[in-house]
């Protein structure tokens, strides 16, 4: 195997319950929970799962927004693998100009004073590069990628001035713009329409293919993470508990709860009756969660061994996919 | 609120329709020249009926909305056309009129609502205010009891109250907000992409929680989204928007089997699935129109496979093809039949 782009090993993130301000926490939300993952480079890797099941928090640490309790995180750069915890002031230059994420919550990258020329461009700006009119040609050229036609007629207007979807995309070519060789995307299709968003798919797959450009494909859609990823790893409470290749993975779903959300998908048919869902859409929390397998309140399969044991290590069931469950792992 | 439910049609009762809107045009003024981003829309709601809006991104369906809740920027105008909710004529009402029917008659979960919260107080306490507003005799207990009922409908542990919304991941803060449109009982609410940051198991319960207390207490909504196939779930009627315009409105069961205009019928064939054969899709050729200065004639012309000489020169007017089944299509009988759909 080639060597990776991105390596992540045992991230942890807790967040401290406070109960009352000098009192020290007792309580931790485990929002990402001993998580360790590989992304080959042009490869994208999917991550979907529950809301409130640490997709974000996994993205924003991988981009050094959010602090990791615990873990590490490795990015190849001229073939060695540099811890990204420990990179100095050019270091981090150089890490932000490769590392880029498209948030969920398009506002978050976005000042409404500001343009949406200057918001594209910003980190052209900041790293240098380019003159006036050669970044505004590049945002130009951005713009009509993401369906923002005619490009002139969007570029100074305020993200007020734009629909929801329309917001979205101006995020999307804002970390476009830097030809980054590893983006994190939140969600970033989800108030698109398909005709949209497969085009913005496409283009993303093509930089993958040209360019080599990878991806953490953060989404609560099966269907497009079957259509982008080449892997998909399914989250529930802080903890990878599927991951495979796309196909095998959507064909085989061995772990309950990857079976569960592919039975909730609904069907663009009024007249098919989709299979009842077999779990219940939980309240769960990650608060000091006990230390049996996360799932074992809302399982339809529990069996002793499950209550007996501590929560399930990953293990390969052939094909390059990993499970975490101690039935499925018998029924392989 | 238990009228002996007359005539129900998948929740739907017959009588005078909750939402009248005719005619309506709005447009917003910028530098560069008008958005027409609402072309003559005209529909109605029926009492407990749920309906769907669906079109592509920056079609118009939130200018639609916020046009009904009254809530547009400084440089929106409503050109023509009126909006009736109850018997009321809203385009009518002053600033202040509207604020008393406004989360109380009809609310609104607003899209990308995950930032809408106000970072520095509380979520319950949010929420709190507006059933303060609306319900002056609730006592705090009372209210709290109430945010924890909704809290739980929608899926958040009620002790999540009294967190703050950075606390919040990006879809509890999405329920969070639905939590709030529903507070008020209100007559009517707008679903804006209400659960488009949340994973299908919990769209599916909080959907089926929805139309649950839709059909209980009779309410109506409109649901706006871009993903056809949650439209076709959970609405009685779909309508399709096109470049400001309403290009097709009819009832669900009609609409998906057997589209009319050629735009509803693309929409249609090019939905990804995670049944059947994996393939590439094909996106909608040609590219979308600018509001600032749209087609003639028919607006779908330029990327229409059926399109001829007359729809380059007029506008099709909206003909009624079968009760309730609307089209604007001067050729709708050349749109071929779906069947079901091959997912
Ligand atoms: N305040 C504004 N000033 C000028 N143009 C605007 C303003 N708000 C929206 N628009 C434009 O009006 C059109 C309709 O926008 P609207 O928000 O209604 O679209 P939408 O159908 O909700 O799209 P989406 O699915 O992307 O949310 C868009 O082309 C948008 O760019
Ligand atoms: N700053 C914070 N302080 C406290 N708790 C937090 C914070 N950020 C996230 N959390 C908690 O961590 C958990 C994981 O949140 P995260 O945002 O990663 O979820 P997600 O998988 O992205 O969900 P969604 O699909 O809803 O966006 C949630 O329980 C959330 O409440
Ligand atoms: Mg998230
Ligand atoms: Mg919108």
């Amino acid at each position: 195997m080639t060597q990776p782009l991105v390596k992540v090993e045992g991230l942890r993130k807790l967040y401290p319950l406070h109960k009352g301000v000098f009192r020290k926490p007792t309580e931790y939300i485990h929002a990402v929970d001993d998580v360790s993952f590989e992304i080959a480079p042009g490869e994208s890797l999917g991550l979907v799962g529950e809301s409130g099941c640490g997709k974000t928090t996994t993205g924003r640490m991988l981009v050094r927004l959010t602090g990791a309790s615990d873990g590490q995180i490795l990015l190849q750069d001229d073939g060695s693998m540099i811890d990204v915890a420990h990179v100095d002031r050019d270091g981090m230059k150089r890490f932000r100009r490769r590392v880029q994420m498209i948030f969920q919550d398009p506002y978050e990258s976005m000042n409404p004073r500001r343009t949406i020329f200057d918001t594209i461009s910003e980190p052209l700006q900041v790293q240098g590069i380019g003159t006036v009119a050669e970044r505004e040609e590049r945002v130009a050229e951005l713009l009509e990628m993401v369906g923002l036609i005619p490009a002139p007629t969007f570029m100074f207007r305020f993200p007020h001035q734009l629909s929801g979807g329309q917001r979205q995309r101006v995020a999307i070519a804002r970390a476009l713009v830097i030809d980054p060789s590893f983006i994190v995307a939140d969600e970033p299709t989800s108030m698109l329409d398909v005709g949209i968003s497969i085009s913005i798919m496409e283009l993303m797959l093509n930089l993958a293919e040209e360019f080599d450009v990878s991806y953490l494909y953060i989404t609560h859609d099966l269907a497009v993470a079957r259509y982008m990823c080449d892997r998909i790893a399914v989250m529930y409470l802080g903890k990878i508990v599927e991951i495979g290749p796309t196909e095998e993975l959507l064909a085989n779903p061995r772990h309950p709860y990857t079976r569960a959300l592919l039975s909730a998908v609904p069907v663009p048919d009024p007249s098919s009756v989709r299979p009842a869902v077999e779990i219940e859409g939980g309240i769960a929390k990650a608060v000091n969660p006990p230390p049996q397998c996360r799932f074992i309140g809302r399982c339809p399969w529990v069996q002793d061994i499950c209550r007996r044991r501590g929560h399930p290590p990953l293990e390969d069931t052939g094909n390059d996919h990993l499970v975490s469950c101690y039935v499925a792992k018998e029924s392989v | 609120m238990n009228e002996t439910a007359i005539e129900r049609n998948g929740g739907v009762q017959s009588g005078r329709p909750i939402l009248e809107v005719d005619g309506l045009v709005m447009h917003y003024r910028t530098k560069a020249g008008d958005v027409s981003a609402v072309e003559e829309v005209t529909f109605a709601l029926g009492r407990g009926e749920a309906l769907g809006l669906v079109g592509e991104s920056g079609c118009g369906k939130t200018s639609v909305a916020m046009t009904l809740i009254r809530l547009l920027p400084d440089n929106a105008i409503i050109k023509e056309g009126s909006v009736v909710l109850d018997g009321l004529n809203v385009a009518e009402l002053t600033d202040g009129e509207m604020r008393k029917h406004r989360w109380a008659d009809i609310s609104m979960v607003f899209q990308g609502a995950m930032n809408a919260w106000n970072p520095v107080y509380k979520v319950g306490d949010q929420i709190m205010e507006a059933l303060e507003q609306h319900f002056p005799d609730m006592s705090e207990a009372e209210g709290r009891v109430r945010i924890a009922e909704l809290f739980e409908l929608v899926g958040l542990s009620p002790a999540m109250m009294d967190r703050y919304p950075h606390e919040f991941s990006g879809g509890m803060r999405q329920r969070a907000v639905i939590a709030m449109a529903l507070s008020c009982n209100p007559k009517v609410i707008i679903a804006d992409e209400p659960t488009t940051a949340l994973d299908v198991i919990v769209q599916d319960q909080i959907l089926k929680e929805l139309r649950k207390i839709q059909e209980e207490l009779g309410m109506s909504i409109i649901y706006i989204s871009h993903d056809v196939a949650v439209i076709a779930e959970v609405s009685d009627r779909i309508g399709v928007m096109y470049a400001g315009r309403l290009v097709e409105l009819g009832a669900t069961d009609e609409v998906f089997p057997r589209p009319r205009h050629p735009y509803t019928y693309l929409l249609l064939s090019s939905t990804p699935s995670v049944v059947g054969p994996r393939r590439r899709l094909a996106p909608l050729e040609g590219e979308p129109p600018n509001l600032l200065a749209p087609p003639t004639g028919c607006r779908f012309q330029p990327r229409c496979p059926f399109a001829a000489e007359i729809c380059a020169s007029q506008d099709p007017p909206s003909q009624e093809l079968a009760p309730g089944h609307h089209v604007a299509c001067w050729h709708w009988e050349q749109v071929p039949e779906l069947g079901r759909l091959e997912a």
